[in-house]
């Protein structure tokens, strides 16, 4: 377990200084408007010790109302300005969780199944010296092997500033001639229309083999974007798991 | 003068003006009647009133297509796609000759003309390859000068309450047509929260969340993301730098402009042409821009291009 320490004068959240050079930062039970000043306090001090990324542990937050999301708000934006963010830890269910969505607050904060997971994912980009542009950490790209071909896991964003990245990465992946390809795009927030046609040119190819491509759950910004596009018309769009099954593995959820 | 044969197939773009419902009903019945008669598809897109008033009139109404509600003319960039997949349709199952009678959105029957100017022009080819029959019939009683002013200048032809057809010596050719210059939005007056000269897509879309966070609804910020990001690929692709975008926010509205000092697309029709997957998104970022749910704005200025897209409460 982590070691922690209590800031100052505010016994309920915990401050643990440096994990892997990020501030943890453990949130009340409940954060209303009486227990939000602290919160916002612990937020400044973990930020204030140089430590651009705060990771916010709110697993065992039964309940958050609109003044703690506004100081969650607020310190994400001030990370933002210094290179960081703010990551938050949510359990899979429960009410914190539903106002997280219903405000879409977790599009906007990266949001994790569990405290190693946001350690982990933090460590790539906040650890690295200086802020890191964003254009070269927004879309994160793994391939694994699947039942029927490769299966390209995509998360982040996807633009053209990295359209011809992505374009490399699949044109590799069909070298091999595969006939059927998966890309789960569940963890990419975002898709432009250039991202869009890299897609579908690798489609093209897939169908002129007898074969697909197919994309796991797209999210609503990602999907729409297909199909303004009519892009949907030439890629299978497919389902993989409930998102709690996915928070159970310690996705980002997002 | 000439009294034209209204049943011969073909392409028309044609406009029509009325001051009362009789005059409308003259203009409308017989052009919808004789589609009927002929088996041809009729496709209508008016509000509620004039559509029960239409159907009142009419000997078969459940022969005509209604389209309900405002979604046909969200955009009219939207517009242009739906009827173009109706078009599709229709022609697949065999139609040689579809006729259509909408009303365009303007203030004088509850929406905002901006941006129709340009729909009403490119309506004159973007629809080529279908036998496409479109009766734009205005209502001088509610319709404001300039919106008069567009329609007399974007259709070839007129059709009288007679039945008769004038050529319309006003028309201009899509190629020289010139549309209206946009107001300005009340926004612009005051400082921009942001303005950052050649910044990525993501760093504007960063800015558009947390500058607009709490202005306007998450899926609006959604929808201007998905639009500046494709203004930046635009004006990167297309124009020339540098590339300044700035955003304003106050009261529950959301302004962003992507500006580039080149002379801006020359295609007139830019932004209205489906850009589709099975078409190679030639067009793509600008099509995609008009598709959603935005204000948008394409601005030419002796210093450059601007897209300007706005959403939130109404100016």
């Amino acid at each position: 377990m982590l070691p922690t320490r209590e800031v100052g004068l505010i016994p309920t959240i915990k401050y643990a200084l440096t994990v892997n050079g990020m501030a943890v930062v453990t949130a009340p039970e409940e954060i209303d408007v009486t227990t939000a000043e602290q919160l916002r306090m612990a937020l400044l001090e973990a930020g204030s010790h140089g430590h651009a990324t705060v990771v916010v542990d709110m697993t065992d937050t039964q309940f958050c109302d609109s003044a703690g999301l506004g100081v969650l708000i607020r310190a994400h934006r001030r990370a933002l300005g210094e290179g960081g963010e703010l990551r938050l830890v949510l359990p899979a269910e429960g009410a914190v969780v539903r106002v997280l969505t219903l405000t879409r607050l977790d599009r906007l904060i990266p949001s994790f199944g569990s405290l190693d997971q946001a350690l982990a994912s933090v460590s790539a980009s906040a650890a690295a010296p200086p802020p890191v542009p964003a254009a070269e950490v927004m879309l994160q790209a793994s391939v694994e092997a699947g039942e029927s071909g490769p299966v390209i896991v995509l998360a982040g964003e996807a633009d053209q500033s990295c359209a011809e990245r992505l374009g490399e990465l699949i044109a590799g992946q069909l070298a091999g001639g595969t006939r059927q390809m998966t890309i789960d795009v569940s963890g990419l927030r975002f898709a432009d229309s250039a991202s869009v046609r890299t897609l579908v040119l690798a489609a093209k190819t897939l169908t002129e083999r007898g074969g697909s491509l197919v994309l796991l759950d797209p999210q609503q910004p990602v999907a729409r974007v297909l199909a303004l596009l009519g892009a949907d018309k030439m890629i299978t769009i497919g389902e993989k798991t409930p998102t709690v099954q996915r928070l159970e593995h310690g996705e980002p959820r997002s | 003068m000439s009294t034209g044969s209204i049943s011969r197939p073909g392409r028309f773009h044609e406009v029509g003006f009325y001051r009362s419902d009789d005059e409308f009903r003259a203009l409308i019945v017989p052009f919808v009647e004789e589609g009927v008669a002929a088996g041809q598809p009729v496709i209508i897109g008016y509000d509620d009133r004039k559509a029960s008033l239409l159907r009142s009139w009419l000997h078969k109404p459940a022969a005509v297509t209604f389209i309900a509600g405002t979604s046909l003319y969200a955009t009219p960039a939207r517009a242009i796609a739906s009827y173009w997949k109706m078009f599709e349709q229709h022609t697949a199952a065999g139609a040689t000759q579809i006729r259509i009678a909408g009303d365009v959105p303007h203030e004088g029957n509850g929406g905002r003309f901006a941006g129709w100017d340009r729909y009403e022009s490119a309506v004159n080819t973007v629809w080529d390859q279908f036998p496409v029959w479109s009766r734009c019939l205005y209502d001088v009683t509610t319709a404001a000068p300039r919106v008069l002013d567009i329609a007399r200048r974007t259709h070839p032809r007129i059709v009288l309450p007679s039945g008769q057809f004038q050529d319309n010596e006003c028309y201009q050719d899509h190629r020289d047509f010139q549309p209206l210059p946009s107001d300005p939005d009340p926004l612009e007056g005051s400082a921009p929260a942001l303005e950052v000269t050649d910044p990525s897509a993501a760093q504007v879309r960063r800015a558009i969340t947390s500058i607009g966070y709490g202005q306007v609804p998450d899926a609006v910020l959604e929808e201007l993301e998905v639009g500046a990001t494709e203004a930046v690929n635009n004006a990167r692709l297309h124009g020339r730098p540098p590339v300044t975008a700035r955003i304003w926010a106050a009261s529950g509205r959301i302004l962003v402009e992507v500006h580039d000092t080149g002379p801006g697309p020359g295609d007139p029709l830019a932004g209205l042409v489906p850009a589709l997957a099975e078409t190679g998104f030639r067009g793509a970022e600008l099509w995609l821009i008009h598709m959603l749910d935005l204000d948008t704005a394409l601005i030419r200025s002796p210093d450059g291009f601007t897209v300007r897209l706005a959403a939130g409460q109404a100016a």
